[in-house]
């Protein structure tokens, strides 16, 4: 099937959020974008040498450098490129505001569905990934990790609905940055609906710890458009306030404000040099997942090669 | 088209639900999820779409059932119908009672009443059947329902008021329960169509004076559905005094009553007797306190002139304060007894009948044997006469040579009493009445026998109509004979039995002829055959047998009321039949022609001495006041609950504690009026139904606009799909 589809072009959101498991889902996402593309970027990378360091009682022999052992009597462990792994932590934003979704499938499944198929690709490259939900506060992490069960647990985390409070970034972007001692990659993925005054100075202390962010900007197609015609009394999800809405006489002003409100998120991450992703939900997982390739492409060419431990 | 519950049309109101519920609808679709509030400002809706209205025929049809369903609540009741099929029988029948006693002579009391009928008649121009009764101790008609009808109603009032104007009170007592009985006749009299008026109303007008007789006949009540208003008109002055005439043994002095009103303010009168010469031979003063009476003892004569008047001043009204006193004459009377038993036979029937005939000053009765009568008036044809020998008493066969002696009394108007001692004296019957056919056998009677049905309402029998007189169980009958009455009788006889045996057998017969009549009675009174000569009923018997036979004839010794009948001689003083026409003078001084056959005068209006003179012969009677018109103090409320009335609508002003209860009587039975209409109205209503063809159209409104609304939501989310669809 995921052949299939990748050979006619990407999967309908809608029609991939109906696999029930999550890890189907995003192996059919990877594996149909493999399939689609033939050859993977990464290939070659990981076995270039990158350095020694010296051996430790437990190390793979193999690796044991002898020619140097013999100028210097010192023993080696020739480390290479491929055993560089990568760390990624993937803070999701599990507000009750993720919850909403006018397409039949909420922010949050996206979000889900979208997580989990970067973990699957990047522990297919061996590569440690954490997981860290948040609303107002950290609400569970799972540090990162490669070893056998970190896929499954890493699904299990994801699995539990968006049961959080109002979206704020500031408190857990600055309790990460103080927790993340390990430099990589730190992927964002948030619907932003929250005060973005101090949006840039709290990716900027991730930036400055050294990651590399990636940030996801979610957006329901209904968000976007304030898509209702009618009057309707709508309920905040985050803080269930009410209020009567005409479209007629409201709407206007609601899509400059989103728009002005867009604009300061993606202007604090260029400023910063973020990459960042205005993803709707109703656009294919696959066009997210490329995004998410080039941008490790980008931080595969352009940069050296960071040591994992 | 009438409605029984007309309130119930304000549920029409509700009819602002759907509207509400259309605006508001059309306002907020309801309430959504949405992820943030933070880019959005309230929005109301604009006024200029609050006017507007989608689904006007949703609107329309729930409209519909609300008014619908207040509609059948309203319990809808189609006039027309009860028009066509029962308009008779909302007549409207009234009947005005007017007191003309003599106690509205009263001040202004009479002109008050005639202003009060005029009021009622005004209020009652257009009912359709109205009846106005004069009382005083007779109820006459002053208009009757014919005269009402026949009237226009522009001329109604007119017509009333001019027969009221030759009307004033005269010297009749109050009879208010034989007036409300009549009243209650000529209610239920059926109207010229036969049908039964369904709303009928009286009006009393009267000035409610306590005198009277007041205790209704037993088993006797108003109609409690028939409401009764009462307007009672007062007098300011409530001090009345009246004077009469007690009955005593003194052959020389009179006694004199004063009667003072239970409401009297004063109690110190003065008594003044008049004679021919003089007219205040004697004063004296009397003092009576309020309610009470006094008696005063007063001399026939003053210095030799008889006292023909006795006047009282002292009180407020004059109209009872003059006391006629009749020109005193002995009345002597003979009771014919033909029968062979001697008068000092204590074993006999005359023993005990000439102990059993009344002694009076004023009358004096007598058992004269007919052998000595016929001896004695040998030569004249007619010995008898009403008045002289008003009882014959007939114990044994008749010699037939007096027979056609004693026919012609009792064709004359005498009465005979015959007394079956054996079965064969039934011939005595067949000869004095001229009719063949009459039986008689000696019936065995084992212990004894009993009275069984007694007619209360005759003459004979009314003295012991009391319920602790009428009890005749106490005297046994060893003896009787069973009278059998002819099959048929001719038309002039009239025949009735006031008393039976226990069996049914005929006890006491009276067959009437004219004025004359013939008791028979089936046993004898002495000891032989029962008890009843020596029971006390016998002479209450047998003065009311006297009474019943020569009253008409009741010479002017004692006062009469107004409307009694004063019965004159037919012969005059040489005992031939009078053939010349009289004169009646009145006491007023007016003269009424007096016809050469009158057998009678009907006491006048006017209290006084009348006298009339018929050839050589002349008489006189006084026409006296009754006494109880003098207690003029207001009906209690007692009384008036006594006379059966449920209530009493009392429009004038008074003090009186008995017309300010009878205002919550007559609430009470306006209240019984009406829930007999809206009993009407509601058998009416239920008979047409309409409340439940109105609820079957609501529910099948409702179901139309169940189906429609059903489509039109399906349309709604049928359009909200396809829109979603076309986002997606």
């Amino acid at each position: 099937m995921t052949v299939t589809q990748a050979a006619t072009g990407p999967i309908d959101p809608a029609t991939l959020l109906r696999i029930r498991s999550l890890e189907l889902r995003a192996k059919s996402i990877v594996e149909g974008f493999r399939s689609g593309l033939n050859r993977s970027p990464w290939h070659g990378f990981s076995v270039e040498f990158s350095e020694y360091r010296e051996y430790c009682s437990g190390d793979d022999l193999r690796y044991l450098d002898w020619k140097l052992y013999a100028r210097s009597d010192r023993l080696y462990i020739k480390q290479f490129q491929d055993e560089t792994n990568l760390c990624c932590q993937i803070l999701l934003d599990m507000s009750r505001s993720m919850a909403f979704g006018s397409t039949g499938y909420s922010k949050a499944d996206y979000a889900r569905t979208l997580t989990a198929t970067f973990g699957y690709f990047l522990m297919q490259q061996r590569d440690s990934v954490g997981l860290i939900r948040f609303s107002s506060h950290i609400e569970s992490r799972l540090p990162a990790r490669h070893r056998v069960g970190q896929l499954r647990r890493f699904l299990a985390a994801l699995e539990p609905p968006p049961a959080g409070e109002e979206t704020h970034l500031q408190k857990p972007l600055r309790e990460l940055a103080e927790q993340l001692r390990r430099r990589g990659l730190v992927v964002l993925i948030s619907d932003f609906l929250t005060n973005t005054a101090t949006l840039k100075s709290d990716l900027a202390l991730l930036k400055a710890a050294g990651h590399d962010v990636l940030v996801f900007h979610l957006v329901d197609p209904g968000e976007e458009s304030l898509s209702f015609t009618e009057t309707t009394v709508l309920i905040d999800a985050e803080t269930g306030q009410k209020i009567a809405v005409d479209p007629a006489t409201a709407g206007e002003r609601y899509r400059e404000r989103f728009a002005e409100h867009t604009r300061t998120v993606k202007v604090a991450c260029e400023q910063l040099g973020i990459d960042y992703r205005y993803l709707k939900t109703s656009e294919p997982f696959e066009t997210a997942f490329a995004e998410f390739l080039r941008q490790r492409m980008q931080q595969g060419n352009g940069r050296p090669v960071r040591r994992a431990a | 088209m009438s409605f029984l519950a007309p309130l119930y049309f304000l549920g029409v109101l509700a009819i602002a639900l759907p509207l509400a519920f259309h605006l508001w609808k059309r306002h907020v679709r309801g309430e959504q999820l949405f992820s943030t509030l933070m880019f959005l400002e309230a929005a109301p809706p604009r006024a200029t779409t609050r006017q507007k209205l989608n689904d006007w025929l949703l609107l329309l049809l729930r409209g519909m059932a609300v008014i619908l369903l207040a509609f059948a609540f309203t319990r809808p009741l189609w006039n027309s119908a009860i028009n066509d099929s029962s308009a008779l029988s909302e007549q409207r029948r009234v009947v005005i009672l007017v007191d003309c006693s003599a106690s509205l002579q009263r001040d202004d009391l009479w002109d008050q009443a005639v202003e009060q009928v005029e009021q009622t008649v005004r209020a009652h121009i257009e009912a359709e059947e109205l009846t106005v009764l004069l009382f005083a101790d007779d109820v006459q008609p002053l208009v009757s329902c014919p005269e009402w009808r026949a009237l226009p109603a522009s001329k109604r009032l007119q017509f009333v008021g001019k027969r009221l104007e030759d009307i004033k009170p005269g010297a009749g007592g109050t009879n208010l329960v034989r007036a409300l009985q009549a009243a209650e006749e000529e209610l239920r009299t059926p109207v010229a169509n036969g049908v039964q008026p369904s709303r009928c109303e009286l009006v009393l007008i009267s000035d409610l004076q306590s005198g009277g007789p007041i205790q209704p006949t037993a088993g006797w009540q108003w109609p409690t559905e028939w409401p009764v208003t009462v307007k009672a008109v007062q007098s300011q002055h409530p001090t009345n005094a009246g004077l009469a005439v007690v009955k005593t043994e003194d052959p020389t002095n009179y006694a004199i009553r004063v009667t003072n009103s239970a409401d009297a303010t004063e109690s110190t009168f003065t008594l003044q007797a008049e004679t021919i010469l003089d007219k205040s031979a004697l004063t004296s003063q009397v003092q009576v306190s309020a309610g009470g009476t006094s008696t005063v003892s007063l001399s026939k004569t003053i210095d030799g002139q008889p006292v023909v008047r006795v006047r009282l001043s002292g009180d407020d009204h004059d109209f009872d304060n003059t006391l006629t006193l009749p020109e005193a004459d002995v009345r002597r009377q003979q009771v014919i007894y033909a029968g062979s038993d001697a008068a000092e036979n204590s074993r006999g029937l005359r023993y005990y009948l000439a102990r059993a005939l009344p002694r009076e000053r004023m009358r004096v009765v007598e058992v004269c044997g007919a052998d000595d009568f016929f001896s004695a008036n040998a030569d004249k044809p007619a010995a008898f006469s009403r008045e002289r020998t008003p009882l014959v008493v007939v114990t044994e066969s008749l010699d037939r040579a007096r027979l056609p002696a004693l026919q012609q009394a009792i064709a004359d108007g005498c009465t005979a009493l015959v007394v079956l001692q054996t079965a064969e004296d039934i011939e005595i019957v067949s000869a004095l009445t001229g009719v063949s056919g009459w039986s008689a056998e000696e019936h065995a009677v084992g212990e004894f026998d009993l009275l069984g049905e007694l007619d209360f309402e005759h003459p004979l029998l009314q003295p012991f109509a009391g319920v602790e007189f009428a009890n005749f169980t106490g005297i046994p009958i060893w003896r009787r004979r069973a009278v059998s009455i002819p099959a048929s009788l001719p038309e002039e006889i009239r025949l009735q039995v006031p008393a039976r045996f226990a069996n049914g057998d005929p006890a006491l017969l009276e067959v009437s002829r004219g004025t004359g009549r013939v008791f028979v009675l089936a046993f004898g009174w002495h000891p032989q055959d029962s008890q009843l000569a020596r029971a006390s009923k016998f002479p209450p018997l047998i003065r009311a047998l006297l009474d019943s036979a020569g009253t008409d004839a009741a010479t002017s010794s004692q006062p009469v009321t107004a409307g009694s009948r004063v019965a004159l001689p037919k012969l005059d003083a040489n005992g031939e039949v009078t053939a010349t026409a009289g004169v009646l003078t009145c006491p007023a001084g007016t003269t009424q022609p007096l016809s050469a056959t009158a057998t009678e005068i009907i006491a006048g209006d006017q209290s006084g001495l009348y006298r009339w003179r018929r050839g050589d012969v002349a008489g006189s009677f006084v026409v006296q006041i009754p006494t109880a018109e003098s207690q003029t103090a207001p009906l209690s409320a007692d009384d008036l609950f006594a006379l059966g009335l449920p209530g009493v609508h009392a429009e004038a002003e008074t003090e009186s504690s008995a017309v300010s209860d009878s205002q919550e009587r007559t609430r009470q039975s306006l209240t019984v009026a009406h829930s007999q209409r809206d009993q009407q109205r509601t058998a009416r209503e239920q008979q047409q139904a309409w409340w439940r063809w109105t609820l079957l159209a609501a529910a099948g409104v409702l179901c139309i606009e169940t189906l429609y609304a059903s489509r039109v939501r399906n349309g709604d989310a049928t359009a909200g799909e396809s829109s979603q669809e076309t986002e997606g």
